[in-house]
């Protein structure tokens, strides 16, 4: 919206902007000029210490939901995803990485 | 009469109060309309409670200092990486699962946008020119745009005449 109103000459905004609904309005004003490379996306995170007996039995639970089948439709329908996949184990450590090359500060 | 009505409510009280405490917390880092992410991960919620057995309390956000702020309280986030590798210090979270996207694909990518009638058609002509970022914790609006920049020669912080956090 800033960049449409001419408060900033660009701006950054996800991938999916253009296939969002709320976004349409925006659409006639705007174009893309990049697409960035593309980074690890969405993750579940648990929080360290949370009970093992219940963390595998979560982490059954949400892999269950894999791409494709009735139960991830039921479930993540009304959401941007079609499934989840156990992690590589490399994503943190690829953005890690990232932040080191490209000096990525913390804040400004 | 009064008094037992008075104990069945206290009970009750009590009972509900032990019912939240018992509860997780399921936060999203935002990036939709709080509204929005409500509906798109209540089933979710749902879902895991079944399965574990115990209320998840579904928490959204409208912004993202609200979020960093209150990170460490939940017990499961839905966060983009590179929000998990910067909040990894004070809030560590373990990676359990990775979302693949409706492209079939567990990454993600981001994009600047200018206006239709702007003058700017690369990277490199938006140097000196006023840019506005995502969160400072988003993967796309951030991390992948910064990259962006810093592979094409512009270093953000001394080559735009004005950069802002955005708010989610």
């Amino acid at each position: 919206m800033a960049v449409a109103v001419g408060d900033y000459d660009a701006g950054a905004v996800c991938g999916d902007f253009f296939h969002e609904e709320r976004n349409i309005k925006l659409f006639k004003q705007l174009r893309v000029l990049s697409y960035t490379d593309p980074a690890p996306g969405w993750l579940l995170t648990l929080k360290k210490g949370f009970p093992e007996k219940e963390k595998a039995i979560l982490v059954k639970a949400l892999l269950n939901l894999s791409p494709g089948n009735s139960l991830s439709k039921k479930v993540l329908s009304p959401s941007p995803w079609h499934g989840f996949v156990k992690p590589s184990g490399d994503e943190l450590g690829l953005i890690g990485e990232k932040i080191r090359k490209y000096k990525i500060p913390e804040s400004f | 009469m009064k008094k037992k009505i008075i104990w069945i409510a206290f009970f009750l009280l009590a009972g509900i109060r032990v019912a939240i405490g018992a509860s997780y917390t399921l936060a999203v880092q935002p990036c939709w309309p709080p509204e929005k992410a409500l509906v798109m991960f209540s089933p979710l919620a749902n879902y895991l409670s079944l399965a574990i057995n115990k209320p998840f309390k579904l928490v959204v956000y409208d912004n993202a200092a609200q979020f960093h702020r209150d990170i460490s309280k939940a017990d499961l986030v839905i966060q983009d990486a590179y929000s998990a590798y910067r909040h990894k210090g004070f809030a560590p979270f373990i990676p359990v699962a990775i979302a693949i996207n409706k492209d079939g694909k567990t990454t993600d990518r981001g994009a600047i946008i200018v206006r239709k009638d702007s003058p700017f058609h690369k990277i490199s002509d938006l140097r000196g020119r006023r840019f506005l970022f995502g969160s400072i914790h988003n993967t796309q609006k951030f991390f992948c745009a910064w990259i962006l920049f810093k592979e094409n020669g512009i270093d953000p912080l001394k080559d735009l005449s004005e950069i802002a956090p955005g708010g989610d």
